[in-house]
């Protein structure tokens, strides 16, 4: 495999390779990875057509049933409800897709500003480089929580949109970084000191001809960076530091917490938004895994093409 | 006296010891000096081994990395100070054909990318339609067809058409000088004598001078006019390309020439290159001769001072004592 291979997956495969199959973007934990993501976007894009939704918010049910297939539990809360009233299934479907859209809008912020000072640092260098680097630097070594806990705790978040703003604070230095080393590298291409030759100005020199290179490598610590985003967020939703009118994964821990869920042996009510977690954080991280095995064909082992 | 469109005043290259840099300085080029005329189109043949400043001189001459001392100067403009606008001008005049002719093209784009960067950048066409017909005609004047490869992504093309794609690039420009920076190393030989043969064309038909810079020294003999041989930075000899291969006076050229392999079997290349230990190899000889180490008719002069340029004959100088 060469290193082309990866960088242009528009291209058209069957003129190039005998075997349509033997592309790297068909690696298994990417797929597998991907796959897992779109089944838990699908619950929550899908979920609101098949279930009531209002039953996500406080005293809509009754409070305390167990899921159907234990005794005194009943069809019309399947997963069961809990102790204010919520039914688990609707906060499910409610609370995943508001997890997730954090992630998502804190790590394509923290991206976007990466992409652009890595740019810039990178390409530019000099003074640039030097200030880029040490702000980075310096908020990559902060102890992101315990910062978050502290604008946490004087700031009450109206909307998961706010909590998002904040957790991209911290969520640039990584890819600022990627962005700057990888920008060192391309500059020393013969395909930008054509552009170079040819009186491209720098903004789309870094732009055009140096950012479509590194997608693989933006795709990869973009996933990373989601679930990071959501770690934190959950973080502080189980702190009963996030918002609390929306339900969120965290915000159902916090209230299982809260109300001693798990002396009172209501495994329906801790488990689920737990277990929803942990299929998350494993897709993106197949996702990750499998994007830096594309983006860098030496991970890939031999003969296998990393399948 | 004509004045020269590009100069290049006694350049030099140093790269490492800086300040606080603990490698010892490398003078990658040293004391280098050329003019071209825009008058007499020629092709200009900088020689010489791997490590012997070729490559930093087409960087320096193409702006990518600024002299040490000395400079280069374009209409009598110091490269270093030039603003925008002037900037742009040379970046017209002068081009550049590289050797690898797979890394110049970015992965992401079609060939026509190449030729639509050109376009708009030095707003070489008022429609659509005048830039179509540039392109055709550039590509036309090294054997290609626009239809056939602009769409293709460059993985798709051979490394010649590739090379070939450059070449109407650099054309397209109407440049007054091309740095060609080994342009037929990466080629297939069958490929070499097309685009050479496309060189002097353009230098003969379009008046457009070449830089060629290259190791290889009997595609030098066939196109070149001028001819500049590099040891180590420093230029060893210089002048008339058959003059210089035909009777080459200095002990490294002389070398250089006895190696060059014949197409014939029974003659076999020069084989008497004792080359001495790594060690004499890499202590630099900053004062003397460069060759010194090598040199079979070394002499205690030569580690005195670097020796002056000596004409041995019309259009043929030497750096070497022997001359004296």
């Amino acid at each position: 495999m060469t290193v082309e291979e990866t960088v242009d997956p528009k291209e058209s495969p069957a003129t190039r390779r005998v075997n349509v199959w033997d592309s790297p973007w068909l690696n298994t934990k990417f797929l597998v990875g991907g796959s897992i993501i779109v089944v838990v976007i699908l619950f929550g894009l899908l979920g609101p057509f098949f279930w009531n939704t209002e039953l996500a918010y406080t005293a809509s049910s009754p409070t305390n049933l167990p899921p159907m297939w234990m005794a005194k539990g009943s069809p019309e809360h399947p997963l069961g409800t809990e102790s204010n009233g919520r039914d688990m299934l609707a906060s499910l479907i409610v609370g995943i897709p508001a997890s997730l859209r954090v992630g998502v809008l804190a790590a394509t912020l923290g991206m976007g500003i990466g992409v652009l000072l890595g740019s810039l640092a990178g390409y530019l260098g000099g003074w640039w480089d030097h200030v880029i680097r040490t702000i980075s630097d310096s908020v990559l070594i902060i102890p992101s929580l315990a910062v978050l806990i502290a604008i946490a705790s004087y700031v009450q978040f109206p909307d998961t949109t706010m909590l998002a703003l904040v957790l991209a604070m911290f969520a640039w230095p990584g890819p600022t970084r990627l962005v700057r080393s990888q920008v060192l590298t391309l500059r020393e291409r013969g395909y930008i000191r054509m552009a170079l030759l040819s009186n491209v100005p720098p903004l789309e020199i870094m732009f055009v001809e140096m950012v479509p290179n590194m997608l693989p490598w933006l795709a990869a610590s973009f996933t990373g960076n989601i679930s990071g985003a959501i770690l934190g967020a959950t973080g502080l939703e189980a702190l009963g530091l996030g918002p609390t009118r929306v339900p969120s994964l965290g915000m159902i821990i916090n209230y299982a917490m809260t109300s001693s869920a798990l002396v009172r042996g209501m495994v329906w009510w801790w488990l689920p938004p737990i277990l929803a977690l942990i299929i998350i954080f494993t897709g993106f991280f197949l996702m990750t895994v499998g994007l830096d095995e594309i983006a860098n064909p030496r991970l890939r082992g031999y003969g296998n093409g990393g399948k | 006296m004509e004045q020269p469109i590009l100069s290049i005043q006694n350049a030099t290259k140093i790269f490492g010891g800086g300040f606080l840099s603990s490698s010892k300085p490398i003078v990658a080029l040293d004391r280098f000096s050329l003019d071209v005329y825009e008058s007499q189109s020629k092709i200009i043949t900088i020689a010489g081994e791997s490590g012997s400043g070729k490559t930093t001189l087409a960087n320096m001459i193409l702006g990518f990395t600024p002299c040490t001392e000395g400079k280069i100067t374009f209409n009598g403009i110091d490269l270093n100070q030039m603003n925008g606008e002037q900037r742009s001008f040379y970046r017209q005049e002068v081009q550049a054909i590289f050797q690898d002719p797979y890394e110049v093209y970015n992965p992401f784009f079609r060939v026509a990318h190449i030729f639509d960067m050109i376009t708009r950048h030095f707003k070489l066409a008022r429609s659509k339609k005048e830039a179509q017909e540039l392109i055709e005609e550039a590509l036309n004047l090294v054997g290609m067809r626009g239809g056939e490869i602009l769409e293709k992504y460059p993985h798709q093309l051979s490394g010649g058409q590739r090379q070939r794609v450059m070449v109407a690039r650099a054309y397209m420009l109407r440049p007054k000088l091309i740095v060609a920076d080994e342009p037929v190393s990466a080629v297939d030989a069958s490929l070499r004598a097309m685009i050479l043969d496309i060189m002097l064309r353009l230098r003969d038909t379009r008046h457009i001078s070449f830089l060629y810079i290259t190791h290889d020294l009997s595609t030098a003999y066939q196109i070149s006019d001028l001819m500049y041989v590099l040891f180590q930075g420093t230029t060893v000899e210089r002048g008339n390309t058959a003059k210089i291969i035909e009777d080459p006076r200095h002990p490294y050229v002389q070398e250089l020439i006895d190696s060059i392999p014949v197409p014939n079997p029974k003659i076999k290349w020069n084989m008497n290159i004792k080359l001495p230990s790594e060690e004499v190899m890499r202590m630099k000889n900053t004062v003397g001769c460069r060759f010194y180490p090598r040199c079979p008719k070394r002499m205690d002069a030569c580690t005195k001072a670097f020796p002056p340029m000596v004409k041995v004959s019309e259009e043929h100088e030497v750096a070497c004592y022997l001359y004296q």
